[in-house]
Formats: C-alpha cells, structure tokens, sequence
C-alpha cells in the first residue's frame, strides 16, 4: 500500500513557478495581431472538448463537483447561493478549465498562472462568455508572487490548484504558499497523482507510450506525491485534511468518476487514490 | 500603479476583442440586449414543466431563466375553472411522469379534484372483434395513468413557478420573430456564440442555452436549421366533454376502420373524447356530433357506421339519425350490452379538432439549442403518449443540465448528452405508434383477423399483459 515516506524539505525555488516576477499582469493590447491570432489557435485547440485535451476537460468535472460538494458541507448548506458570497483563486490555471467552472457556479475568481501564454489564452477564451467578465480576473503571476506583491496573506475562502503540483520544484513551499493564501477557515483544494505502480502505468506509461495522447516527458514519476505526504505537509502548513477521493478516467467512455479512499472495503484500504485523487483541506483558523 | 495595470489589462485592443462581442450587440436604437442563461421559448404544457423543474433546482438557483410565449400567461395561471364541465383539450400522464411532477412540488398547484386517475383501459378492434382488457392489479400502488384537461395543468405549472422561480422571468406576449443561431453570427473566435432571439417587440436577447417548447410547427427548430421529415396522416382529432349516464374510471378505446375513437374518465361522470378521422368526415361531425352517434361508434359494426355517415352526408335531420342509431342498437342488443363498451353518453359539450401527423427531426439538439415536446417529435395521440414523451424528455434535459451545473460546466455545449439519451428512444415510440395506427387502419380482412386473434391470444395471456401494464407504469 502506501509508502510511508517522509518528505524532505527542498528549500530550492522552482524557475517556473518560483520565479520572482515584477511584471504581473501583461495588456493584451501589447500583442501583435499573427500573436493574437496563434493564441486563438492554441486557444480554441485547448478548449475542444473533443480535441487533444479532451481527458483534460474530462476530469474537470467530478473535480469540480468535489470542489462544490465540499464547500457546500464545509458552509453546512444544501443551497449553491452560498458560493456566491465567496473568494477564490486557481494557482496555476492553464487555459482556465477550472477556473471558469469555479466562476460559474458562482466563485468570484482570480486565476494565476506562470506561463503568459495561458493567461493569454484564458483570457482569449473568458470573452466568449459574457457573463463571466465580472467573475473571473487572470493574472500572469505565481503563488509566492502574489503573497509577495500584496503583501496580502488570508485573502481567499477557497484556493485551488490542480494537477499542478507535480510539476513544482519544492512540493512544500508550494503547499505553503496555497495555505498563506486562504483565509482562517478557508479550503485548499489540491489533486495530483500518487505514488504507486498503478498510477505509474496510468499516468505515464498508457498516456506517454500506448496512447501517446500526451507529450512524452510532461509527467515525472519521482514528483509524484502519495497521499499521506501531502497531508502531512497541509498539517506542517496549518491545514486539516477534510477528504481525499480518487479520480477514475474511462477512457473509452470518456467518463471520469470519483470514487472514495476505502471504495473497496477495509481489506484494500487506499485503493480508490491509487493513481489520481483530489484533497480538500481547511485551513485552522488562529 | 498595481491598480492601474489591473485597468489596463482588462482594456482590449483595437483589433481585438471587445469588438467582436460588439457587434453581437443588436443594431437597435435602444440598444438592449438581454443575456439569458436559459431562454425557453414556448409556454405550453413542456416548456413550462422545463421552466419549473429548473426553477426547482438549488444547482439552478444563480441562473437566469426566461420563459416566453406569445400567450397572455398569466391568464392562464389565474383559470377558474368551469364548475359544470370540463374543457375538451385534455393530457394523459403516465405515474411515473406524474410522480416526476409530484416530487417537483407542481402537482399539488392543479386542481387536484379536476384530475382522474385510471386503472383500467379496454380496447377493442371494431373489424376483427378482437378485445384487449389491461387492468393494473392492486399490488401496483396508485394509478398508473391519470387524465387533466390542459389548462389545469399549465395553470398550476405557472403558480410553480410563480411561487418558487425566483431566477425565471416570463415574457409573455412576446412572440420570437427571428433567431441568429449561434454559429452564422460571427466568425471572429473570441466573440460570444450565442444565439440571439429578436422578440415582436423589438426586444433583443441573447441566451447560453435555447430550449425550444413551442410545439409541432416550432419556429426555433426552423431557424436552428433542424430538418424533419414526417407526414400528415390526412385525419383529424375531434375531441369534446362527454356527460355520461354514470361515471367511469376506466378508459375506453376502439378502433375504428376510419380511425380509433377513446373514451378517457374524468371525475363526476365526464369524459374525454378523442377521435381520428378522415378530412371529410371532420366536416360532417364536427358539426353534427351527438351523444347517439358516440354511442353508436362504440358499439355499432363498422358497415353500420358508414351507413350513418352516409346518412350524415345527404344532411339527413337528426331526428332521423337518431332513429336509425336507436334501431339499430335495439336491433343489435348483444352491442349494447356488451362489458367492453363504454357507458352510454347523455351529452356532447365542447368541442374541438386539430389534424394529426407524424413528424420526426433530425436531431433534438444544434448549437446551443435543445427541443422538447411537440417541437422535437409529434406523433398520433392514439396511445396518448404525446406529452409524456415531452415530460420525459424535461426530465432527461433537466438531469443533463443540473449534472452541468453542478460541475460549472457551459450548459450550451453539453447537449450531446440530452440527444444521445432521447433521440433514439423518442424514435422508437413514434415508430411503434405509428405502426399501431397502420396495422389498425387496414381494412383487408386477413389484417383484421391476425390482429384480433392476437389481441385476444393476449388477453388471455395475464403474464404479458401484466408486462404491459408494468412497461406502461414504468
């Protein structure tokens, strides 16, 4: 089953998404129409429901549901107008695939990437529904950035930040920085891959070699993080895991499920987070 | 200064993107144009179930919904209705489309004492005297078909939603004189692709999602370009109040070689009556119906009938047609007291006709539009299954919507899912009422004997038919 690993601290700053940036936010009006328009490419290819990042879009749902359903246990309401009143942020939005599903199901969202082109292209693609204008505002920014610039911790009620992680230099600080992000009380959302042979064959080898529907090298199996780690990093950061629960992709149904930790009894524990789960955890307040 | 490059970043450039969504703007003087999240056009019996099943949703809450029609709907929603009689435009609900209406909070907003529940349904072949007799047995808990008249139901659908429809607003008296489907507006990627209704009045609005309810000819299926192919079964539907001479809580329903006749129940002795006939024969009995020639067409063979409408085409007075129906009646005595028969009708109230067809679309669903009900299949009312196919048809779209909702997803672009789930079953139910309707409008003989031989093999065979009965209640 799990590894009981302990986790090391790597205070090394990611170039990606540790970068220290003076320039946070970029016109548009700074681009050149053959930029505008090969985003609008990229743009429309990302969105695609049916394109290359369909299991993108895919998984983005029963994410999304997770996110809700515990932010509507955690306010202790059966009503979605509750979400209405609240603040959130994605770290590390990509094309803002979750950031404007947050955004409508009522989330007032600031949605932050490292990466100028998918701010671009979010923002691209925010045009064609009018009515997220005022939900959503992207910004061409980092984490620690962002806490650095506002010098403004405690901001958000909900901060987000999925399939991210895996990707970062220095888990840690990046756990870190999500929870200096939300409110007393507020919920850090985070999904990523486990550790284990199964995801292993999930996320790498069917993706990377059978199916080769993803870029060779995107993922890397020793950034991979098991569950308890990441826990165990929330908890170091002041944050208490509330629910964990796997992601199951049909592939050939295209359909993509949550299943719980323990989904096939006591005698598996952890079985359903074998490959890809979804953690939500708040963060204690003072 | 971080202030001020927020501004600027959300200032577009000129080749950019503001533009686009400019000119989705109307080119009106005033200038206005509304955004709907939902906007379902048509405020019948489907269009209004959709309209307070998404106002009952909590996922649905933060949207906002518009219902138009080009009716004054609040009359409807403030029916009185007639104490002496009931209105000949009736729905019949299967129990699990009932229950659907039930746990939405909308059926108790009906008159619940106008509405009949029915058990049993007899039908017989007029040609072949095959006889079907389908009773649920007790074990089924509750009825599992009910009868109201159209009004009632409409009428308490718009109390739903008056009471709990917070995010809908209705647009009544507004008819849709055009829409600009999502795709043909603008070619520019970033600008919003959603289809723009133009209303009578001018106004303008632009919506997410439009649900087209606005019946057999709807209008948003022709300008969302969705093909249909279908006929006209050259009939009409009479339908007329019936007073009967003692109450039924059974259905009735023979079929006749110029189309079948059905006797519905409602309460305290009145009836529905639903009957298809040929264009001529419209002309002649919408004007000259009575309660001796239902009586008559319930009963008397078909060669006896033709003997009346002959009588009914030589404009015979109807102290004569009285005459020849009492006779012939007498004269046949097993007809009259015969237990498949329905009782005898003592008067014929309001009446009306429409003509029937069959249309079948291509798809439920373009861009950014879905159809329901009569917009996305009519059919022949023979099995009265019409309006519970649109029911079932909120029910599957108000699912694939919530489950979008719910998920943040653009409820726009996940009608893949509504039209996988329907399309073909809708399809399937045309299909066998359609040949329903042609296997028991051949008048040949053979036809006529294999398929009373086989309605009688199956009435004496309780395992199917208790099958039917279940299939039925669902």
């Amino acid at each position: 089953m799990f590894r009981r690993a302990v986790w090391r601290l790597q205070p090394v700053w990611n170039s990606r998404y540790h970068s220290t940036q003076t320039q946070n936010t970029q016109p548009l009006s700074s681009i050149s129409p053959h930029e505008l328009e090969k985003f609008t490419r990229i743009s429309a290819e990302w969105w695609d429901p049916n394109g290359s990042f369909k299991y993108l879009h895919t998984m983005n749902r029963p994410r999304v549901q997770f996110i809700r359903q515990t932010l509507l246990d955690m306010h202790k309401s059966p009503k979605g107008s509750v979400l209405a009143n609240l603040r959130g942020i994605d770290v590390g939005c990509g094309g803002g695939l979750a950031t404007e599903s947050l955004a409508r199901l009522g989330i007032s969202m600031v949605g932050i990437d490292a990466a100028k082109e998918n701010i671009m292209m979010a923002r691209m693609h925010q045009q064609q529904d009018p009515m997220l204008a005022s939900k959503i505002e992207y910004r061409n920014e980092t984490a620690e950035s962002r806490l650095g610039d506002t010098q403004q911790k405690n901001e958000f009620d909900v901060v987000v930040s999925l399939e991210v992680i895996e990707h970062v230099r220095d888990p840690f600080l990046f756990v870190k920085s999500l929870v200096d992000l939300a409110k007393p009380g507020g919920m850090v959302v985070l999904s990523t891959m486990n550790k284990s042979a199964v995801s292993w064959i999930v996320d790498i080898v069917v993706p990377e070699y059978i199916m080769q529907s993803v870029a060779l090298g995107t993922h890397d199996y020793s950034k991979f993080i098991p569950p308890e780690e990441l826990m165990q990093m929330l908890q170091a950061c002041g944050a208490q895991t509330l629910d964990i629960q796997g992601l199951i992709l049909n592939p050939l149904s295209n359909q993509c499920f949550l299943v719980s930790q323990d989904c096939c009894g006591p005698l598996l524990p952890n079985i359903g987070v074998q490959a890809n789960y979804i953690l939500a955890a708040r963060k204690k307040k003072d | 200064m971080l202030q001020r490059r927020l501004l600027l970043s959300h200032r577009l450039p000129d080749l950019g993107l503001r533009r686009g969504l400019a000119t989705q703007q109307p080119p009106l003087s005033d200038g206005s144009c509304e955004r709907y999240d939902i906007a379902i056009v048509g405020g019948g019996p489907a269009g209004c179930t959709m309209a307070a099943a998404l106002g009952s949703l909590d996922a649905m809450s933060h949207m906002r919904i518009a219902l138009i029609d080009s009716g004054k709907l609040s009359d409807i929603r403030k029916w009185e209705p007639p104490i002496d009689t009931y209105l000949p435009r009736t729905l019949q609900i299967t129990a699990s489309n009932q229950r659907f209406l039930k746990r939405l909070g909308i059926w108790h907003w009906c008159f619940e004492d106008r509405i009949q529940g029915y058990s049993r349904a007899v039908v017989t072949d007029a040609l072949g005297k095959g006889k079907i007799d389908l009773d649920a047995p007790n074990a089924y808990s509750g009825d599992p078909a009910f009868m109201i008249e159209t009004k009632n139901l409409v009428s308490g659908l718009l109390k739903a939603i008056d009471h709990n429809g917070s995010c809908i607003d209705v647009l009544e008296r507004s008819k849709v004189v055009n829409m600009a489907s999502a795709s043909s507006t603008n070619a520019n990627p970033a600008a919003v692709k959603w289809p723009t209704i133009t209303l009578s009045d001018n106004r303008q609005l632009q919506a997410r999602l439009v649900i087209g309810a606005d019946g057999a000819n709807s209008c948003i299926r022709k300008y969302a370009n969705i093909g249909t192919y279908g006929a006209k079964y050259a009939q009409y539907g009479l339908v007329a109040t019936l007073c009967l001479q003692e109450p039924i809580s059974a259905a009735f329903q023979r079929f006749l070689p110029t189309g079948p006749i059905a006797m519905l129940p409602f309460p305290g002795g009145f009836a529905n009556l639903v009957w298809s006939l040929d264009a001529d024969l419209i002309q002649l009995l919408k004007s000259r119906i009575s309660s001796d020639i239902v009586n008559a067409a319930f009963r008397l063979s078909p060669i006896e009938m033709d003997r009346i409408y002959d009588l009914l085409r030589t404009d015979a007075s109807t102290e004569l047609i009285t005459n020849e129906i009492a006779w012939r009646l007498q004269s046949n005595a097993n007809a009259t007291n015969d237990s498949s028969a329905p009782p005898l009708v003592a008067a014929v109230m309001a009446k009306s006709s429409f003509p029937l067809q069959l249309r079948l679309v291509d798809s439920l669903t373009a861009d950014r539009v879905a159809l329901i009900g009569d917009a996305g299949h009519v059919m022949h009312p023979l099995a009265g299954q019409g309006l519970n196919m649109g029911l079932e048809d909120v029910q599957c779209l108000v699912q694939v919507l919530e489950g979008a909702a719910t998920s943040g997803e653009d409820i726009g672009v996940v009608l893949d899912r509504y039209n996988s789930q329907r399309y073909v079953r809708n399809l399937a139910m045309q299909g066998i009422v359609d040949k329903v309707w042609h296997v028991f409008g051949a008048r040949s003989s053979l036809v006529a004997s294999l398929r009373s031989l086989a309605m009688n093999g199956l009435d004496h065979l309780p395992v199917i038919k208790s099958r039917m009965i279940h299939a039925f209640m669902q």
